[in-house]
């Protein structure tokens, strides 16, 4: 059976859509059948570090809760970004188009129809995993996506803001009893004792650090353009982005 | 008086006015040539202090800014203002909160006594105060004077000077057999004035006789320009570092209430109540097909 992966953070820029394209990249080179949806309508990202590009999306997210198609007709083999044996992966993103935006958000939606969009994914794609790119903060929507989840990973920044944030969404995601819920500290600075992080967080939250990924120069310069687990395979944050990807995989 | 008379007369006085011209001007043109040589040997002075500026100051001052390693840093100021100055020795004071000057290097190349910095050696030495147990100002101390009124202090000869107490010097000599003469003490100071330290350093040496020479004003001036660039490296080093290590110390802190109160504000939802209880029932499911 199929597992859905949600990625979470409380507030944006954490480097979730990074994040969840890593990983699921990462999955897919161990072999799975993968697929990614971008639910965060406002602000789709998840697309750049695949290199999807506009003109080759014809039906996203947005037209499948319109009712203008199956989601399996929103999905794209993105496979030719492993750079390697692997996958497939697929990526349903959400519609770039300014218009769509607009419409998507004035007229909301019924969030019941994404869990029907993520159980015909799963069937017509024949997945191992699902992974779930929420649209940051606590939303209908990300509760869904906590909801159905099997593993839930929490990016958050070492800041304040973020510690406080997180703390809602660990309780949250706590009664919804998800099974295997994961914390990764995002953009830590090198001068950061990562291990004493590691500790104090996982002691605050009562659950476990999957990872400190530290902020780097590579990623400031790939930016979004890339994934740096696959870029730069040899640096520490992707070493980091391994191990969560194998407690992915082991849960 | 005959014509002829005059005549010789009149010889006799453009003569001497000849010769007092003659005088003068020789006299006029050694002044000139004198003065000529003071300001040739002016322009050179302030030629050797830029070539020195742009040469040694600069360059060490720059090559300062870049340590990132504390010992390493204090190494680099004493051991270059000690080459600038052609120094034997040289001590490195930095102050303290309890405003003392703690010892956090010495250097004595003769006495082949390299003690902090990176010599793994930690010095020892009970830390100078600043003011007795009274509250007065230490002026005794020729560095803790110059800490106090942040200026250089230059010493030709420690035995013969006044003013100071170099007892703790002349018992120093006394034991390691050596004698100390000449002295600069200069603070480093930054650029809102406050004396973060003190270089001291002795025994400069002529570079041809390796005869102890008193340490000049064109050098002075040398040291108290490298005493600003150290103390700038220094201060950046120290406030980089305090931010550094409050960021190694990061918190966190989790508002209980304030969460418990956005917890709540989502559970007590019907969405949130139904959401729940469907997610126990998919997950009883699961487990159900699973067993």
């Amino acid at each position: 059976m199929a597992k859905i992966v949600s990625i979470h953070s409380f507030r944006g820029g954490t480097g979730k859509s990074n994040t969840t394209a890593n990983l699921s990249c990462l999955v897919a080179l161990a072999g799975k059948r993968v697929a990614v949806v971008d639910t965060d309508v406002q602000s789709p990202g998840i697309h750049m570090p695949f290199g999807l590009t506009e003109e080759r999306v014809e039906f996203a997210l947005n037209h499948f809760i319109w009712g203008e198609c199956p989601i399996e007709k929103a999905a794209y083999d993105v496979s030719d970004a492993l750079k390697g044996p692997g996958g497939p992966i697929y990526l349903v993103p959400s519609s770039m188009k300014i218009s769509d935006i607009g419409r998507i958000l004035k007229e909301g939606y019924d969030v019941r129809i994404l869990n029907d969009g993520f159980q015909a994914l799963i069937e017509k794609l024949d997945l191992d995993y699902l992974f779930i790119d929420t649209h940051p903060g606590v939303n209908e929507e990300t509760l869904l996506s906590i909801a159905i989840s099997d593993t839930l990973v929490l990016i958050l920044r070492p800041d304040q803001q973020d510690f406080q944030g997180t703390a809602v969404t660990v309780e949250l995601a706590k009664k919804l009893d998800v099974p295997q819920m994961l914390l990764v500290i995002n953009k830590a600075l090198p001068s950061m004792n990562f291990d004493t992080l590691r500790e104090k967080a996982q002691k605050i939250y009562d659950v476990p650090v999957a990872a400190v990924l530290p902020l780097t120069t590579e990623m400031v310069q790939l930016a979004s353009s890339g994934m740096i687990s696959l870029a730069y395979p040899e640096l520490e944050v992707s070493k980091e982005l391994r191990k969560v990807a194998a407690q992915i995989l082991a849960s | 008086m005959s014509l002829t008379h005059l005549g010789w007369n009149a010889l006799w006085l453009y003569s001497l006015g000849i010769s007092l011209l003659g005088v003068f001007g020789i006299y006029l043109g050694q002044k000139t040539r004198a003065r000529s040589l003071q300001l040739l040997k002016q322009v050179e002075m302030e030629k050797k202090r830029a070539d020195k500026l742009a040469n040694f100051v600069i360059p060490i001052g720059l090559a300062l800014s870049v340590q990132n390693e504390l010992n390493t840093l204090l190494e680099k100021i004493l051991m270059e203002a000690k080459t600038l100055s052609l120094a034997d020795g040289g001590t490195l004071y930095l102050m303290t909160p309890e405003k003392t000057l703690r010892f956090v290097m010495v250097h004595n190349d003769s006495l082949k006594i390299a003690m902090g910095g990176t010599s793994g050696k930690e010095v020892t030495l009970a830390p100078l105060n600043l003011y007795d147990a009274a509250g007065s100002p230490n002026h005794a101390n020729i560095a803790t004077s110059c800490a106090l009124d942040a200026k250089s202090i230059a010493i030709a000869d420690v035995y013969s000077a006044k003013g100071f107490d170099f007892s703790g010097t002349k018992a120093f000599d006394q034991r390691m057999n050596y004698r100390t003469v000449s002295v600069l003490c200069v603070p480093l100071k930054n650029t809102d004035k406050t004396v973060i330290g003190v270089l001291q350093l002795i025994n400069p040496q002529a570079p041809e006789t390796k005869a102890i020479i008193p340490f000049d004003e064109h050098l002075c001036q040398m040291m108290d320009l490298l005493g600003l660039l150290a103390a700038a490296a220094l201060s950046s080093y120290l406030k980089t570092k305090q931010l550094t290590d409050q960021i190694a110390e990061l918190k966190i802190q989790i508002d209980e209430a304030k969460k418990e109160r956005q917890v709540a504000e989502i559970t007590d939802s019907d969405y949130f109540k139904s959401l729940q209880s469907r997610a126990r029932e998919m997950r009883a499911k699961v487990k159900g097909q699973n067993s």
